[in-house]
């Protein structure tokens, strides 16, 4: 039977607001700065070589590939997914969070992370991408850092489940809210994903960068770090789709078209996020194809929540588009409010991730990837995902909630458009060039500008690159502009700022299962599929282990 | 007017999932079985394989002992050939393999120092390159030309010119050689 | 006659009822057809490519 449940509401007080604040300014500064970096690369493709000018604070390609990678993919994600999840976390409980100094903690171990990675990074003392593969060894402080980020998004990620825990005693018989359910969830998946990078840095890399230890297994570090790496990604697109779930149908004026299959999606997530790692290491040696194998399925299952997001969210647009007048079987799009840059930045978004949902199949197709592993066809690939599908909808995400949290007005939504249009104009250009080098065999993190064995044929698509990535360079630039006009501007009257936008579910979430809405069992699930598709062959590696790697600084 | 039947009497839990979403859910599972199936068969029916478990080293020897101290292409049965290569900051030893045109090769990669990668452009063959575990892959070059190995994996400063080529020439060619 | 129709809190019924998302259908067909095109084509460079063992 139904149970009525009356739905508080409750605005974010200042404070709040301010915590939320500190995070998207750290982000958005990351985002900035490491985007300058992009297009330095695109460039270079061109024999354009913009480093010069940067000597000698930067001193090559490889250290602003290592800066690119490491503020756009880990800063600027992490800080705006820990802010954005802390105000759904607030606003979809509609209650204060439990121990907000644990979050403000969370955050602070965040920003000395940050900065002491930062540091060995500019110093160049640290040239070794995001990925940091030992036997390549960066200065001990880069380690240190890292792990300080991940820690800190673990305090904060304590700091919401704690409130969610006394939300849950408060309210035991109401259906989570969506978009807190959604964060808090997101945060799970992030605290057993990441075990694999701490390990891997406390056991191996730390002590062997503070000399502790001669020498690392380089090919257990690439297993710890995938552990972490694949997942990673869905900690980054989970918020975007919280949004789209959550909050575009409402910007776009309709509802979710189904709870009970948002949060199935969502569980789904949590359970095959992480077991599927070995889908990085197909070519690697050191780890049987059997294993490959089950983890290309595992691989394969994953994709199958994204179908249903697909599915979901575009009805729940096609319901807001007829809402509005559209008819048809695409006449609804053309009545989508795409005049609002918010709604238009995650419609672009997701028109991308349909294609870097194809990419990321193939990525996962076991032998395909003998095709396009390491080259230019994974960068493609992921800036449709991590740089579109997840920074344009973030991009969209702050076009409301920078002046919702600020108390002011966004400047220009005009110029706004133009901003989300030429990412979008950008990418495309940028993103195909890249993957059709990959299929030609271009290796991807090489300046192939000055490699000496590049062909003729390949000189049409290096050249797309660098106009795409110039495009993204524009539309960077307006994004910080518009952000720092919007945030720097005068006090808008309350009225003509923005709300939280909170989608409503078609049927009363109350309907859904309430197996739908219960954490441990599908905890439970995660870990034994984790011990069961990771542990054999995790044991083989850490049983066989063979420290002889001695570390290098070949830059 | 048709009333909405669903109000009638009050509403049970339920996933209460639209029948066109429903179908979309089986078909999604179907296009995945198909495709996972068409890779399985693929790998382990037609023989395009990904590399696997192969053997283990010790970085710091492999140049006094063992295959590795004489990198290069051996001859091991008619049209059968194995090549030893290793890779270090920044080139292959060898730079370059010169087989004849069908020769069966198999490859076997390891790294003197850091990560490297091995991927031969217009081929299958593609190996992540790692300190301490050797790479193998076999594969058949049909065709006559030069064919770029390009390490694909960053690996310092000079990464981008890490490069080698195969070389596959006319069978009567390779005789003349001398091989 | 009109019927009486209950108000239960939250529930559109009618919207559920009525709404089929053939658009969505349609757009969804596109992107399966483009999964297929994309996807088989990396394929057959693989079948093109030659065994590898």
């Amino acid at each position: 039977m139904t149970i009525s449940i009356e739905r508080p509401t409750r605005e974010l007080t200042d404070a709040e607001k301010r915590f939320v604040g500190w995070h998207m300014l750290v982000a958005i500064i990351a985002l900035l700065v490491g985007s300058i970096f992009g297009p330095m690369q695109a460039l270079q493709y061109s024999n354009v070589d913009l480093y010069q000018y940067l000597e000698p604070v930067i001193r090559s390609y490889y250290q602003g590939l290592t800066l690119h990678g490491v503020l756009n993919a880990l800063v600027w994600t992490t800080f705006f997914i820990v802010g954005f999840t802390t105000l759904t976390t607030i606003k979809g409980l509609a209650r204060p969070l439990s121990y907000p100094k644990v979050n403000w903690a969370g955050f602070w171990v965040m920003v000395v992370g940050l900065v002491t990675t930062a540091v060995p990074i500019l110093l160049n003392q640290a040239t070794v991408l995001y990925t940091f593969y030992p036997p390549l060894q960066a200065s001990w402080a880069f380690y240190l850092g890292l792990t300080l980020v991940v820690v800190g998004s673990w305090v904060s990620g304590v700091g919401f489940f704690l409130t969610y825990r006394d939300w849950r005693r408060e309210n035991p018989a109401t259906r989570s809210p969506f978009i807190a359910f959604a964060g808090v969830l997101n945060m799970a998946m992030w605290q057993i994903a990441t075990l694999g990078v701490a390990v891997e840095i406390l056991t191996m890399l730390l002590p062997w960068s503070l000399g502790l230890i001669d020498a690392t297994d380089p090919e257990l570090a690439r297993t710890y770090f995938w552990f972490t790496g694949h997942p990673l990604v869905y900690f980054w697109l989970l918020p975007a789709y919280i949004s789209w779930y959550g909050m575009l149908p409402k910007q776009a004026g309709g509802k979710l078209f189904s709870d009970s299959l948002a949060r199935l999606a969502f569980w789904l997530f949590l359970i095959v996020s992480v077991p599927v790692g070995f889908h990085h290491q197909f070519v690697d040696p050191g780890v049987p194809t059997a294993w490959k194998w089950i983890h290309a399925t595992l691989t394969y299952s994953v994709f199958f929540p994204s179908m249903l997001t697909a599915f979901t969210v575009i009805a729940s647009l096609e319901y807001a588009g007829r809402r509005r007048g559209g008819t048809g079987l695409v006449g609804w799009i053309r009545a989508l409010p795409w005049k609002d840059p918010s709604v238009a930045a995650q419609l672009l978004a997701g028109i991308l991730f349909l294609f870097g949902g194809i990419g990321g199949l193939t990525n996962a197709s076991y032998n395909l990837n003998l095709i396009i592993h390491n080259t230019a066809w994974v960068p493609g690939h992921f800036h449709l995902t991590v740089a579109t599908a997840v920074t344009l909808s973030f991009m969209g995400i702050t076009y409301w909630l920078v002046p919702y949290i600020t108390g002011k007005q966004l400047v220009s939504p005009r110029l706004a458009l133009v901003q989300v249009w030429t990412w979008f104009v950008g990418m495309v250009i940028f993103s195909n060039a890249m993957h059709v080098l990959g299929l030609l065999g271009a290796p991807r993190r090489t300046p192939l500008g000055d490699a000496p064995y590049v062909p003729e044929e390949w000189n049409g698509h290096l050249l797309r690159t660098s106009i795409g990535g110039t495009i993204l360079l524009v539309s960077v630039l307006i994004y910080g502009w518009i952000m720092l006009r919007t945030a720097t501007g005068p006090k808008a009257d309350p009225e003509d700022v923005p709300g939280i936008p909170i989608a409503e579910s078609l049927r009363d979430p109350q309907l859904t299962p309430l197996w739908l809405d219960r954490f441990k069992p599908w905890l439970i699930a995660a870990g034994v599929l984790i011990v069961v598709a990771y542990g054999p062959q995790l044991w083989d590696q850490i049983t066989g282990i063979q420290l002889n790697a001695p570390g290098w600084t070949p830059w | 007017m048709t009333a909405p039947p669903a109000n009638a009497e009050p509403q049970k839990e339920s996933m209460g999932i639209d029948p066109y979403e429903r179908n979309w859910i089986r078909f999604s599972i179907v296009l995945l079985v198909v495709f996972l199936t068409a890779v399985t068969v693929a790998g382990f029916a037609m023989g395009f394989q990904v590399p696997g478990e192969e053997a283990r080293v010790d970085p710091a020897t492999i140049t006094e002992a063992g295959p590795f101290a004489n990198p290069g292409v051996r001859q091991i049965a008619p049209g059968e050939f194995e090549v030893y290569v290793v890779s270090r900051t920044f080139n292959f030893d060898p730079a370059e393999i010169v087989v004849p045109q069908g020769a069966t090769v198999t490859i076997y990669v390891t790294s003197q120092d850091v990560q490297h990668g091995f991927k031969i452009t217009d081929t299958n063959v593609n190996m992540q390159v790692v300190p301490g575990q050797v790479s193998k892959l076999t594969y058949t070059f049909d065709r006559v030309g030069e064919f770029p190995y390009i390490c694909h994996e960053y690996c310092g400063i000079g990464h981008a010119a890490m490069f080698g080529r195969v070389r596959v020439v006319p069978p009567s060619e390779f005789e003349e050689a001398g091989a | 006659m009109d019927e009486p129709v209950m108000e239960t809190p939250g529930v559109d019924a009618e919207e559920t009822e009525h709404f089929k998302p053939i658009g969505t259908l349609f757009v969804l067909a596109i992107f399966v057809a483009t999964i297929i095109l994309l996807w088989g084509s990396v394929y057959v460079i693989l079948l093109s490519r030659g065994v590898t063992s």
